[in-house]
């Protein structure tokens, strides 16, 4: 069977429609920018959260246990191959002295030159510890405590389960706030709609003796449904490039220079956001519009 | 044409508009239904265009049975069965070209088309030149004729009118069966429920008379029968 869908024609005529009811149209993509932008900014802080939680895991492979300062050689090989038969370590590594501070010239980068100016290398020589699996890390901690000749040991174990917790507990509260809101504003778009459905009531009914499909029916109110879900898709983008532009800015200037590392560039990140947004929006005008069509169409 | 085998429709209140109601059209008749409110005729109407589901029976639409039809299917069903009402149901913001026109864009009809048969169509129920008018512009009779032609444009091998003189003075109503007369005599069968005994008596067709949801009457050349 034959069907022209004119789809300027289509256009025109939900615009038209829309404009009609503009009061409840911008209640609509009020309501679908909303959900985005919260939808959003969920979506960035799991992204980034998860980012930094996976350098920080990175980095929590080893432990690095500091020595006490001059320690014969011997006694240092006899720590690291006491070290070295713990379960679950990889290897060990010997960092002396100036290893030390030549890494923390390396991390410090463009402010390395505040450290030419020390006497004396205050920083003391260490063993660093690669695990074969951070399962093994608290195991491995226990068994340099009883180890003679180590000072102090730095893990990240705390902050990793930290960020662990606080990404879990993120991800489930933005998954239930996230769905709450887009039901509300499926039907909010559902109402919208209803009122162009019931204004053209009679069309329906008529188009309906004379031997319509469903599909052709419902096609312009789909169309007015998915342009109100892109409208608010891409105010809600717009406001999302924006704003995180602004934080990341904001998180390289010189204050936090320590954090920005682990920020997500805008550029990645907006990629997702926007197809999110697309889909999302697209998804709720469309269900919200078939949704209020359904009684009309059984005649 | 139209062919019902036993056919029952149980409401959902306990009431049955249609009982056990056996009846066959042939194609290119025309018939009329009669009968008081409530004997079952909307009932009959709706059974054919497949908007209620009958409880019991078969119904034969075209050489087709539609008793189990898809909902899916129903559209290409109503494609083959123009209907008029009493209320002529136009739309008011669109022409009478634009209402007939409407009809034929459903099935993806070329404007070619279209713009070629509106006016054929127009002067078979005698409204040539009306194409620009707005239906409140025309006669309760005009509009109506309106409505037949919407119901004929795409062709169908049945007609169903509703009381389609229900809203309209003996003059006018003549007008229509005259122009019902002609879409029959082009070989379109033709179902009427009326309560118009004038017209019933005059037209000399074939009268179904329906009486709490079953056949009373059936006459080849039939009269209205009641005292209104």
């Amino acid at each position: 069977m034959a069907m022209t869908i004119k789809p300027i024609f289509t256009l025109k005529e939900a615009l038209k429609s829309l404009w009609r009811n503009r009061l409840m149209s911008i209640a609509s993509i009020s309501s679908v920018a909303a959900t985005l932008m919260i939808l959003g900014i969920i979506f960035a802080l799991i992204i980034n959260i998860n980012s930094m939680a996976q350098s920080a895991k990175d980095q929590f492979d080893t432990i690095q246990a500091y020595l006490v300062d001059t320690l014969p050689v011997e006694e240092i090989e006899t720590i690291m191959t006491q070290i070295e038969a713990i379960e679950g370590v990889k290897s060990v590594a010997y960092e002396s002295k100036s290893d030390a501070l030549a890494n923390m010239k390396e991390s410090w980068k463009d402010n390395a030159y505040l450290l030419d100016g020390l006497e004396e290398n205050p920083l003391p020589s260490s063993v660093v510890i690669y695990l074969e699996d951070i399962y093994y890390s608290s195991g491995v901690l226990k068994g340099i405590e009883g180890i003679n000749g180590i000072e102090e040991v730095k893990s990240y174990q705390d902050i990793v389960e930290q960020l662990l917790a606080i990404t879990e507990a993120i991800r489930k509260t933005g998954v239930i706030v996230i769905f709450v809101l887009i039901a509300i504003s499926t039907f909010i778009i559902h109402n919208t709609i209803k009122l162009t459905v019931n204004s053209r009531q009679r069309e329906i009914n008529i188009m309906k003796y004379v031997g319509a499909t469903n599909w052709f029916i419902r096609w312009p109110f789909l169309t007015e449904g998915t342009l109100l879900g892109l409208v608010g898709a891409g105010i809600s983008a717009l406001f999302m490039k924006l704003s995180y532009d602004y934080v990341f800015e904001l998180m390289h200037s010189d204050f936090y220079v320590l954090v920005s590392a682990y920020i997500v560039p805008p550029g990645e990140l907006m990629r997702d956001v926007i197809f999110l947004f697309v889909v999302i929006g697209a998804g709720i005008g469309a269900l919200g519009s078939i949704w209020s069509m359904r009684k009309y169409l059984n005649v | 044409m139209i062919e019902f085998l036993n056919v029952t429709k149980k409401y959902e209140n306990g009431i049955s508009a249609l009982n056990k109601v056996s009846v066959k059209i042939e194609k290119g008749e025309f018939v009329f239904i009669v009968g008081p409110s409530g004997a079952g005729k909307s009932t009959f109407i709706k059974a054919v265009l497949k908007e209620i589901a009958i409880t019991e029976g078969q119904v034969i639409v075209d050489d087709q049975d539609i008793t189990k039809l898809h909902r899916r299917k129903v559209p290409f069903l109503r494609r083959k069965v123009g209907v008029v009402f009493q209320d002529f149901r136009l739309l008011p913001n669109k022409t009478v070209y634009e209402n007939i026109a409407f009809a034929m864009e459903i099935l993806g009809t070329p404007h070619r088309n279209i713009r070629k048969q509106v006016p054929m169509i127009l002067a078979l129920v005698g409204l040539t030149g009306k194409g620009n008018f707005y239906p409140n512009q025309l006669s309760g009779g005009e509009q109506q004729r309106v409505s037949i032609a919407r119901s004929m444009i795409n062709n169908p091998p049945i007609l169903i009118a509703d009381e389609p003189t229900g809203n309209l003075d003996p003059d006018t109503s003549w007008e229509i069966m005259k122009v019902l007369r002609t879409i029959n005599r082009r070989g379109t069968t033709i179902l009427m429920a009326t309560h118009d005994r004038e017209i019933v008596d005059i037209m000399k067709k074939r009268v179904i008379a329906l009486e709490n949801g079953q056949i009373a009457r059936d006459d080849k050349i039939g009269v209205y029968g009641y005292d209104d």
